[in-house]
């Protein structure tokens, strides 16, 4: 594979030119990321404006961090971890429960390809961290990133992934989708 | 999704549905080995409710991704690029000292023009005089707004009124040195202004003033040959001076730009060794 067609290369390099102070350099990270690190918190968070200020603290954070960024883990990774965190922080500074079905129809973002909001609703039911396992999974990660950036075991992670995905299917099931 | 369960033909049917069970998750998810996917594909081809869970499992993962992918609204990215600019320097202790050291300076420098013009302000040309001096003024106290209070562009603003004030001070006074300190006040606001985006274009108005700050050094270390020198009729120790005192400004203000000014030195060293050339050829044709 070319440097250039591989996405982790292509993220090393636009991480470069952050940290030369070139302004494009972050700009091709948001595109690449923003929206599954806005996913990621819009899901996690439930709430626009938390999931907006998630986004807004990670990329910042991207671009203060660029220098220091010791190319031990893939960007994409990385980028994730301090979205996670992001999330984890609000998370405990709100105590926030997963809400009932009946109320998830508030947090179903219109873009979303599931109109009758029946997938939003089922993991509301949810608590935060089966929906950022959930999330890490459909966003590609390999259960050993998904181990790193959760601070679990592989196995550990297979197991709860698998878990998470039948209880989902219930639940989908029960609502009639 | 409410499809009826097709009744099990066999006990092992039902073993084998348990077992596959999670084959079935690693298959969808791409990394199952070559025997487990081999033991799915045909357990499936055998097995209807399995094949229907597969399908689910993928639907799933496919509404899955699509729900955890969402676009951020469009003036997000607008926030955070403008965040990213470097910030304009907060009022600190260390601003406000700087700007008291410039405000030395420039008393210094205005105590030693009025010193050398007053003969030529009794022969007349006051009006003149004046806007110099206030265009001086102008432009030091747009510097000390960057350096102090982080105002944009205030270097920039500071130009057109150095030219007037250099041009009016030049000839009034008979004296460059007004006009050189004033110019290297300047280049230290534009070298923070510069700063702003990228050190790199910091680095040449900002090496400049360090650059004759340490030619001040090198001539008080005693080295003759640049004792008297003069670079373009602007003699050295005022402007020296000022660059000193920029300089230690600059540095109390933005801390931050001791990378920029590292090349300091090199320009240092090449202009020493331009002016003794220069001094050298000036002295031959004298």
């Amino acid at each position: 594979m070319e440097a250039q067609d591989n996405p982790d290369e292509l993220d090393r390099a636009a991480l470069a030119r952050c940290r030369a102070g070139d302004p494009d350099g972050l700009a091709a990270l948001y595109r690449a990321w923003a929206p599954k690190v806005y996913g990621l918190a819009l899901r996690t968070l439930r709430r626009r404006d938390a999931a907006e200020d998630v986004v807004q603290d990670t990329f910042l954070q991207v671009h203060r961090g660029a220098a220091g960024f010791r190319g031990e883990s893939r960007v994409g990774s990385w980028i994730y971890a301090i979205a996670l965190n992001a999330c984890r922080m609000r998370l405990r500074g709100e105590r926030r429960a997963p809400l009932p079905l009946e109320r998830a129809e508030d947090l179903a973002a219109p873009e979303t390809p599931d109109p009758s909001g029946a997938l939003d609703r089922a993991l509301a039911t949810l608590d935060a961290p089966t929906r950022e396992l959930l999330l890490l999974s459909a966003h590609g990660h390999s259960y050993d990133d998904i181990a790193g950036l959760l601070g679990l075991g592989a196995d550990q992670v297979r197991g709860r992934l698998y878990r998470a995905r039948r209880v989902l299917l219930e639940r989908l099931q029960e609502s009639g989708s | 999704m409410n499809e009826p369960r097709p009744a099990l033909q066999h006990e092992s049917d039902a073993t084998s549905c348990l077992e596959i069970a999670d084959a079935l998750q690693a298959y969808a998810d791409g990394i199952a080995e070559t025997v487990t996917r081999e033991q799915v594909e045909a357990h499936t081809r055998a097995c209807p409710r399995c094949a229907v869970e597969l399908d689910k499992l993928r639907a799933l993962m496919r509404g899955l991704a699509a729900w955890g992918e969402v676009p951020p609204p469009p003036e997000l990215w607008g926030r955070i690029a403008r965040a990213t600019v470097p910030a304009a320097a907060p009022l600190t202790l260390r601003g406000m000292l700087a700007v008291v050291l410039l405000t030395v300076y420039d008393l210094e420098l205005a105590q030693h023009t009025r010193e050398r013009g007053d003969a030529r302000l009794r022969e007349g040309g006051h009006h003149d005089a004046l806007a110099g001096i206030a265009a001086g003024v102008l432009a030091v106290i747009s510097v000390f707004g960057n350096l102090a209070f982080g105002l944009p562009w205030t270097a920039l603003v500071a130009l057109p009124l150095l030219w007037l004030a250099s041009t009016r001070l030049e000839q009034h006074w008979r004296t460059a040195d007004a006009a050189m300190a004033l110019a290297l006040a300047a280049f230290a606001g534009l070298g923070l202004e510069a700063a702003r985006w990228s050190q790199a274009l910091a680095a040449p108005p900002l090496a400049l003033v360090g650059a004759l700050t340490a030619l001040a050094v090198l001539q008080g270390l005693g080295a003759p040959q640049l004792r008297p020198l003069v670079l373009g009729g602007w003699r050295v120790p005022i402007a020296a001076r000022t660059g000193a005192l920029c300089l230690f400004g600059v540095l109390l203000a933005r801390p931050d730009l001791v990378g920029a000014l590292a090349v300091a030195p090199v320009a240092a060293g090449a202009l020493a060794a331009a002016g003794v050339a220069w001094r050298t050829r000036h002295r031959r044709a004298a």
